[in-house]
């Protein structure tokens, strides 16, 4: 991000100024609060300088501690920080080319303003960034037991005890199929290097035995084939028993348990669903309206998934820190975390898809980011033009489900009960993590004066907890370490450090 | 008694919480915001609370949108204290649905109930 080119000021600016647009006419909007009251607005009973005084009430707080400290701390731009604005925007502007000029705008500000940021941060003794890289951990970590704490929730102990040991099993289990698929690697290699007639290095790294033995093969169909055979071997040994890999397989295994939960339920205790007809046609009028906005949308897909693609944005809370590591990596590492980053954004867009398309269907305004899956797209693909392309097609595609969706929830309430109830464990889980993260972070920070810096990280953490929470939890933990960094530094010029 | 459904995040601190507060005279049913919403709606139910991050969104979009917005309100935000004085000029004005932020549960919650059984000559 410290070079800022052209083409990203130009993706950052044509987003925000489409969004701002998508608000102004009520198309979509970020704010799921926001979504359900464009009608009041569209249907006359209440006006625009209401609706505008609204939305920026519900935002601001967001925007301050969550769009702000998650910028700062994960080195990428946020939804919050950029649409939440762009919400505000869209709805003061009077005539739609205003929303695209101020909405524009903002992406301006938002993308130099971090960049400014990350500048003076560098200058600085104490290294800020590169602590916050601390974050990550705690995050992935946290991320395999939240379908646990939610099957606790909405399933009681007992279910989420025997789950809980499931995934720790299958956790455990993992290295070792992994280490099997080594194992028969280490053989192979055996085998060739009998056939080549050379002594490998006991202690040698893998690769530096395969490059031995390639030397030696020469043109010896027969060793070739082993070491090609090893190679494979050895990558699958070493992504199944990866950090990476168990998180993604745990984080499944929980998620698979609840939803099988859910439906268990739903299909055990077969309520008469009813169906009333005036929801029916109230959906089905609400839906033609969103069909109408999506050329203005599939637009917005595939700029989101360009952003995403070219490393300028995260999708959220839960992604960003994966990215940050991601992005900082090269080769099999990244593709790594950017997968691990995807699946983390797949799994949290899951958990949402109930409130934004029952809010979608309900209020025929449509969430400017979807159902949040143009992200993991766009850290998938290979490349910004593709990611362009798959992103605007997806959004299509989840406009022309929505109906459809919202018709197979109505069949299992559970499942919607479900996603809340993985929504709050997921909040509770990503605020622990945070907050800990941030006491790894402040250690880094100093590795001389550690009580120091831990001692002014938790002063500020409980601060807010005193003060009743003027920043809201998710965010205390990074505000924190972001003010604690500055504080040390602050010292640190002071030569009291 | 006060029939209350619950949706959104954070529902079983909501629960405990409201049922601290109203003790016997309220009966407390958990369920989705959707469902709520529609047994207000039909009648089975008399009050909705629900919490998210903001207190705004998704605590109260989706009854907003089957209820109409004249019946809901936020009364905490996230940030900012609960005021009892506002809730309670909120359950005079007749709003039925009540959204806060997850932060705010266990403070405005029994000011909510308190209220509501106090309008309905429960207290």
């Amino acid at each position: 991000m410290e070079n800022v080119s052209l083409i990203e000021v130009l993706v950052i600016m044509s987003l925000t100024a489409l969004t701002a647009m998508a608000a102004h006419w009520g198309k979509a909007v970020f704010h799921d609060g926001i979504r359900p009251i464009i009608p009041e607005y569209l249907e006359g009973r209440m006006k625009r300088t209401e609706l505008a005084s609204i939305s920026f009430g519900l935002s601001i707080g967001f925007i301050v501690s969550v769009g702000i400290s998650f910028a700062v701390s994960f080195d990428l731009l946020n939804p919050w920080l950029l649409f939440l604005p762009t919400d505000i925007l869209g709805v003061i502007a009077t005539r739609w080319w205003m929303a695209a000029a101020l909405g524009g705008a903002w992406g301006l500000v938002a993308l130099f303003g971090l960049t400014g940021v990350q500048t003076v941060f560098a200058m600085l003794p104490v290294d800020i960034f590169s602590a916050l890289g601390e974050l990550s951990t705690p995050v992935l970590v946290a991320f395999t037991a939240f379908p646990i704490i939610a099957i606790l929730y909405q399933f009681g102990w007992v279910r989420a005890l025997i789950s809980g040991f499931i995934v720790l099993i299958v956790r455990q289990l993992l290295p070792v199929v992994g280490g099997n698929f080594t194992d028969n690697a280490d053989a192979n290699l055996e085998q060739a290097s009998q056939l080549a007639g050379i002594t490998l290095p006991a202690d040698g790294d893998f690769a530096a035995k395969v490059n031995a033995l390639t030397d030696a093969a020469g043109n010896n169909q027969q060793i070739q084939d082993l070491i090609s055979q090893a190679t494979n071997n050895f990558s699958l040994g070493t992504t199944i028993s990866s950090f990476t890999m168990q998180i993604a397989v745990l984080m499944l295994m929980g998620m698979i348990l609840l939803v099988g939960f859910a439906i268990r339920k739903d299909l055990k205790n077969k309520v008469a669903i009813s169906v009333d007809t005036d929801e029916e046609s109230l959906f089905d009028a609400r839906t033609k309206r969103i069909y109408k906005g999506i050329p203005i949308l599939a637009g917005i897909g595939a700029l989101l998934a360009i952003a995403a693609n070219m490393g300028l944005m995260t999708g959220s809370e839960v992604s960003g820190p994966i990215l940050q590591q991601a992005w900082q990596a090269t080769g099999q590492e990244q593709a790594d975390l950017l997968q691990s980053a995807a699946i983390a954004d797949f799994i949290r867009g899951i958990s949402f898809i109930p409130l934004i398309v029952t809010t979608a269907l309900a209020t025929g305004v449509y969430g400017v980011v979807g159902l949040t899956f143009v992200f993991p797209i766009g850290y998938l693909l290979p490349n910004p033009f593709l990611a362009g392309i798959a992103g605007a097609v997806w959004i299509c595609l989840e406009i022309i489900a929505l109906r459809g969706i919202g018709r197979f929830l109505q069949r299992f309430p559970s499942l919607r009960e479900a996603s809340d109830n993985i929504r709050s464990s997921m909040n509770s889980m990503i605020e622990l993590a945070l907050f800990i993260g941030g006491a790894f972070a402040a250690m880094v920070m100093a590795p001389e004066a550690v009580g120091l810096s831990l001692t002014i990280y938790i002063l500020l953490y409980a601060a807010n907890e005193g003060l009743g929470r003027p920043v809201m939890k998710l965010a205390a933990g990074p505000v924190a370490i972001i003010l604690t960094g500055i504080i040390l530094n602050v010292l640190y010029f002071l030569q009291l450090v | 008694m006060l029939r209350i459904v619950i949706g959104g995040l954070k529902k079983d601190v909501i629960e405990r919480s409201a049922k601290a507060a109203g003790g016997d005279k309220v009966q407390v049913t958990v369920t989705s915001d959707f469902d709520a919403a529609k047994k207000i709606k039909a009648g089975d139910a008399d009050y909705y609370l629900g919490a998210c991050n903001s207190g705004g969104g998704a605590a109260l979009s989706v009854c907003i949108g089957i209820l109409g917005y004249s019946n809901c309100s936020t009364v905490a935000k996230n940030g900012k204290k609960p005021n009892p004085a506002e809730i309670e000029k909120l359950v005079s004005e007749g709003k039925i649905a009540f959204g806060m932020s997850v932060e705010g549960i266990e403070e405005a919650v029994p000011l909510i109930v308190n209220s509501l059984l106090k309008k309905n000559n429960l207290a």
